[in-house]
């Protein structure tokens, strides 16, 4: 094997390249570029929300729902998704041992169906909330704002589609054919499981779009009361596909855990197998839960109570993943570099967020929490504590493997710190002032003093996690020009194999 | 897996090219946000274009002239959405033997439904209009064992929150004026607003009554409230007399005749702030 390139290529190689490398890049960047914008957006909600009354920061109230619909589609679709996919391009050929994906250039068409439809949701705007719940979004939500953001997310239901396919025959079909699955990393299986998931959930909600647009234009009338629909029906179809879509975002941060906490931990998994089966638990629970987003729309006891029973359904399979990861940790050399760090932080924050999930889970005390703050602490728990800290994590992991170099590790730590701490400051006083009974998704609130000393922390811990974000990215894009060049074999000082770095060009 | 030593360069990037990166993704960003400025409006103008449809409406219905023996009952408009008038008259007085028409004067399908409620194993057993379309009437309902003094629920089984009754009572009776109006003796009025803190609760608050007399409690607050002996919950409440919960409008009436003659106190179990008191002479 020659390598034939010895000095970058240009740029615009790299842009219409097909490799999967090269592909894993370019998801990357697009991820980070979108959790900077759309952190950005959080802080402009958050310092609104550091007083009641209007602050003048965001100027009016129809903004302001226009700012947090923005926020959630692209946190959920333009910075989980990708990153997700990003680090999958780059590992997966790797650890099943194929030279690529199986379909490069199907790969490259999911990646750039990615930038038009972010265009199309962030310069639109829409306002009705990632929910886009009717029959609001199909009676009164202005337009063209909520056209773009309905075709938006149709391109990137399709983008994903198209990755998870891409992905699936990689693995079953394109790994080495002396590995056998049960062998394959668990960041493998977790890549797996969470594009057949893709499969499964998003034609439901692909039609659901279709069928919101269609009552949009008048007609149908699916979710249209006034012509005999029933917009609880869409409630249904969306949350079939984004209650597994939670999984979905969940399971390649936890599959990156499992990368993270035994190369760290310098121990083997705890449990491979209890790794595999909570996997593909997760998947099949996943879809026998979808209802628990929707108690208090008038459901039957017995309804209510298969959903209860299906959500708590999930919390051993989540919780064999906590104990594998505290199992493989316990009695290990834990070297608490930036990956480590982040990735325990996550462990941390993962427990918190389903401790609030429980309560949650439970429909009569979900009847108090529904749509209070509460429930924005309890998510944000979950996307930002585990996903976004697995996810910071392997980057720093990759690091090294993406651009030969050494990050910071004393920046990356400051950077943990401030977003661990704000992260926890933000997320977990939201749980107590949903306690209070603040709504979500409110420009103003009650001016009564400790309704405003709990947005105030909730801001505070806002703008420490600014300031870690800022860190975390300055830090990257320094290291990278001018980072240490790293010891591509183990980096890290593990006394493991690093992934092989010849892989990161293309070599035809 | 074989020990891999490479040899090859490491290809790292300079400030150069990380600055070209950088730019791509700014200036992308910026001509965003460029265009996301000057058109913020005009991408949030357009009402959805089923709004600019008119939805039909269906001409004024007369409701048809009442024919000897038949009751008819409107389904108003608006009754689809929870919460609205729904049955028109609500608790409907039915002549016993009459036949009963409901008129859909909303634009929106609705039944009459025997039962009360989806759930309920008995419903439609007694009558089931089926669909009624917008601005048509049912085929005429006859009750055939019904019996004087039978009050029978019914629903609407496209939107099961509307819920009313037929009251059966002798034939001949219907259009009399309803008995009461004013009830007799004294009364204690449970005023609307009264569960929020520091409001006025009870109406008149000292009340005097002669023993022996009947005390009529209304409920005109829109919340559960009882009238209750004592001053705070515990095990003496309650002893002397109790209203027990009190829904949204429901009556109740306390006997004096055993009270001796003295000042009583009495509160609201549900919300214990309300307090009053009361002289019974």
């Amino acid at each position: 094997m020659v390598l034939e390139v010895k000095k970058p290529r240009a740029m615009w190689e790299i842009l219409f390249s097909t490799h999967h490398t090269d592909i894993g890049l370019l998801y990357i960047i697009l991820a980070i570029t979108a959790l900077m914008i759309g952190g950005a957006l959080a802080i402009a909600i958050r310092s609104e929300l550091f007083l009641p009354g209007n602050q003048g920061i965001i100027p009016d109230s129809n903004t302001f729902h226009r700012i947090f619909t923005t926020h959630g589609t692209n946190m959920l679709f333009l910075w989980l998704l990708p990153f997700a996919a990003g680090v999958g391009n780059y590992l997966i050929p790797i650890m099943v041992r194929y030279k690529d994906m199986a379909w490069p250039k199907l790969n490259a068409t999911a990646f750039w169906m990615i930038p038009p439809a972010m265009a199309m949701v962030w310069l639109g705007m829409a306002d009705f909330t990632w929910y886009a719940s009717p029959p609001y979004s199909i009676l009164k939500a202005p337009g063209p704002a909520a056209e773009m953001w309905i075709f938006g997310i149709k391109i990137l239901g399709i983008s994903s589609v198209l990755g998870a396919i891409n992905f699936i025959v990689t693995i079953l079909k394109m790994k080495h054919p002396d590995l056998p699955l049960m062998r394959t990393p668990l960041f493998v299986w977790a890549t797996l499981v969470t594009s057949i998931m893709i499969l499964v959930a998003i034609p439901t909600f692909a039609a659901a779009l279709i069928m919101l647009y269609t009552d949009r234009l008048g007609v149908s009338g699916f979710f249209n009361p006034a012509m005999g629909g029933d917009p609880i029906a869409y409630q249904h179809l969306f949350w079939f596909t984004f209650h597994p879509e939670v999984y979905i975002f969940a399971i390649p941060a936890i599959g990156m855990m499992y990368e993270l906490i035994p190369r760290f931990s310098r121990k083997p998994i705890f449990s491979y197998q209890s790794g595999v089966t909570a996997f593909v638990l997760l998947a099949i629970v996943g879809f026998a839960s979808w209802a628990h987003h929707m108690y208090s729309t008038g459901m039957s006891f017995t309804e209510k109570t298969v959903f209860m029973i299906g959500t708590l359904a999930a919390v051993p399979a989540s919780a064999m993943h906590v104990f594998n990861w505290t199992a493989t940790m316990w009695g290990g050399r834990i070297r608490f570099r930036a990956p480590m760090s982040f990735a325990f932080g996550g462990l941390v924050l993962f427990f918190y967020a389903g401790a609030g999930g429980i309560v949650n889970t439970a429909m009569p005390l979900d009847f108090l929490t529904h749509d209070t703050y509460w429930v924005v602490g309890h998510f944000h728990l979950f996307v930002m504590g585990l996903i976004t800290f697995a996810f910071i994590g392997m980057l720093h992991y990759l690091f090294p493997f993406i651009t030969g170099r050494m990050y910071n590790e004393r920046l990356a730590m400051i950077s943990f710190w401030l977003l661990f701490a704000g992260s926890s400051v933000i997320f977990l006083t939201q749980h107590v002032l949903g306690l209070y009974g603040q709504p979500r998704r409110t420009f103003d609130y009650l001016p009564i003093e400790p309704l405003i000393i709990m947005n105030q922390i909730s801001t505070v811990g806002a703008w420490i996690n600014a300031a870690g974000a800022a860190l975390l990215i300055g830090n990257l894009i320094t290291s990278a020009i001018k980072g240490k060049p790293a010891k591509m074999n183990d980096p890290f000082e593990l006394g493991e194999h690093y992934y092989d770095y010849t892989r990161r060009e293309p070599h035809h | 897996m074989e020990e891999h030593e490479n040899k090859d360069p490491i290809i790292l990037t300079s400030p150069a090219r990380m600055l070209k990166g950088i730019l791509i993704v700014g200036i992308t960003l910026a001509v965003g946000a460029g265009i996301v400025l000057t058109f913020f409006d005009e991408m949030y103008a357009n009402p959805p274009p089923v709004a600019r449809i008119q939805p039909p409406t269906p001409p004024p219905v007369e409701p048809p002239p009442a024919q000897a023996g038949t009751t008819t009952i409107a389904i108003l408009v608006g009754a689809a959405t929870e919460g609205n008038p729904d049955y028109d008259p609500d608790d409907g007085k039915v002549p016993l033997g009459n036949k009963i028409v409901w008129n859909n004067q909303d634009p929106i399908p609705h039944t009459a439904t025997s039962g009360t409620g989806p759930d309920d194993p008995n419903k439609a057993k007694l009558f089931d209009t089926n669909i009624i379309l917008g601005g048509e009437s049912s085929d005429p309902v006859e009750l055939t064992d019904a019996k004087e003094g039978d009050s029978i629920p019914y629903f609407c089984t496209v939107h099961p929150y509307m819920t009313s009754q037929l009251t059966i009572v002798p034939a001949g009776q219907v259009g009399a004026p309803p008995p009461g109006g004013e009830p007799a003796g004294p009364t204690i009025k449970i005023l609307q607003g009264s569960a929020t803190q520091g409001n006025p609760d009870f109406d008149p608050d000292p009340i005097k009554v002669k023993k022996g007399d009947k005390i009529n409690v209304v409920n005109e607050d829109n919340t559960l409230h009882t009238i209750t002996d004592g001053t705070a919950p515990g095990a003496t409440a309650g002893k002397l007399f109790d209203t027990g919960f009190l829904e949204a409008g429901q009556t109740f009436s306390i006997d004096t005749a055993n009270l001796e003659p003295r000042e009583y106190d009495y509160f609201c179990q549900v919300h214990p702030y309300m307090q009053g008191k009361l002289t019974v002479e």
